[in-house]
């Protein structure tokens, strides 16, 4: 862009040089002012014709424009085409990958009907296997809680054994205690203190 | 723990009342135990006082002293009196006495009993009794006897740690373990 700009100004430059009067400058060159040839409006003719000039300065012109063009403009102007074709390449590519997923899309809704019931044999056979699972663990669950509740009976068959046992003894200790304790008189009582006191002497410190 | 540490206090006492030239006997000692403990038990405040951090240590030793010649006490267990109270260890003074007894008996070659029965014994039987139990323990015995209607009949003697169960009720307990354990 800074190229482009560069070489528009140069033109201006070189454009502007265009508005000099041939009586600018004979005026320039005698060192009097230009608006006093502009009043005597006489054709002043110095050597070559100033067609002649103004060639040889479009001449130098059109070489630094093209100097300039050669230099600045051309690497600007393919790097562009460049850039241009590249775009082209790629949008070429996108628009040949979407043709190629477009191709997919259809053969995919062509097979639809296949797909489904593909879909619909694999869920049957899932749900199958699902339900055989189920099954099997319900059974699992039906007898680890048949299995704890027979423990369970068992333990408390086994409690209550024990309770009852405990309930009968002690029944049965206090019914003989209460027998014993009417029964006894004051001899018998000695001899069992008697019998304790032997009892003492037979063990061995 | 507090038995061990009334355990240390009495057998630095017995040192001191087993010592040739200690002219206080041990049964003195223990007399004039029982009767600072038991004042002690009748007066929650002089326990208070003893215990008191704000109360110093020279006014509890003048209270125990006084204390101590109020009630006849010896040079001996007011001494003690004065060292457990320095130590804080005043409200132990129970378990020292019982200790410094065990420590008595032990040295004295005595071992007390306590024998229960359900019917009153003959003094027959009691010697009978004692001369076993001393035969078992291997030491003089020192018998206290009291009765229990719950015994039924027979005989319980306790020797320090052993119980020597000869009483109805500790048969009938026998037979009823015996019935639930099948």
């Amino acid at each position: 862009m800074a190229k482009l700009i560069l070489i528009l100004v140069t033109a201006i430059v070189c454009l502007a040089q265009e508005h000099a009067t041939p009586g600018d400058a004979h005026a320039a060159a005698n060192g009097e002012p230009a608006h006093k040839t502009e009043e005597t409006a006489e054709p002043i003719v110095w050597g070559l014709d100033l067609t002649v000039w103004k060639w040889i300065n479009f001449g130098i012109l059109m070489a630094g424009v093209g100097y300039l063009f050669a230099k600045q403009g051309v690497p600007f102007f393919q790097e562009r085409a460049a850039g241009i074709l590249k775009d082209i390449s790629d949008a070429q590519k996108t628009k040949t990958e979407a043709d190629a997923r477009a191709a997919e899309l259809e053969s995919r809704i062509a097979n639809l009907g296949d797909e489904i019931a593909r879909m619909q044999a694999d869920a049957q056979a899932e749900m199958q296997n699902e339900a055989k699972r189920m099954e099997a663990e319900t059974a699992q669950s039906l007898a680890k809680v048949q299995a704890s509740a027979e423990q369970e009976i068992a333990s408390a068959t086994k409690q209550a054994k024990a309770e009852l046992s405990a309930h009968a003894a002690a029944l049965a200790i206090d019914l003989a205690a209460g027998r014993i304790r009417s029964g006894l008189n004051e001899g018998q009582s000695r001899g069992l203190v008697s019998a304790f006191i032997q009892d003492l002497e037979k063990v061995k410190n | 723990m507090s038995l061990a540490v009334a355990s240390r206090y009495s057998r630095a006492l017995a040192e001191v009342v087993f010592a040739p030239q200690c002219p206080t006997k041990p049964e003195q000692v223990i007399a004039d135990l029982d009767a600072v403990v038991a004042a002690m038990q009748a007066s929650p405040e002089l326990v208070r006082i003893l215990r008191s951090p704000a109360v110093s240590l020279n006014a509890k030793r003048g209270l125990l002293e006084k204390l101590s010649a109020r009630l006849g006490g010896s040079p001996v267990t007011t001494n003690l009196l004065k060292v457990v109270c320095d130590h804080g260890r005043i409200t132990l003074l129970k378990e020292i006495r019982q200790s410094f007894q065990s420590v008595v008996d032990e040295r004295h070659g005595v071992a007390r009993a306590e024998v229960t029965t359900a019917q009153p014994m003959a003094t027959e039987q009691k010697i009978q009794l004692e001369a076993a139990l001393s035969r078992l323990s291997g030491k003089s015995i020192l018998a206290t006897y009291q009765q229990d209607d719950a015994l039924i009949g027979g005989a319980v003697a306790k020797v320090g740690s052993l119980i020597y169960d000869g009483s109805v009720r500790g048969q009938l307990a026998t037979l009823r373990r015996k019935l639930v354990n099948g």
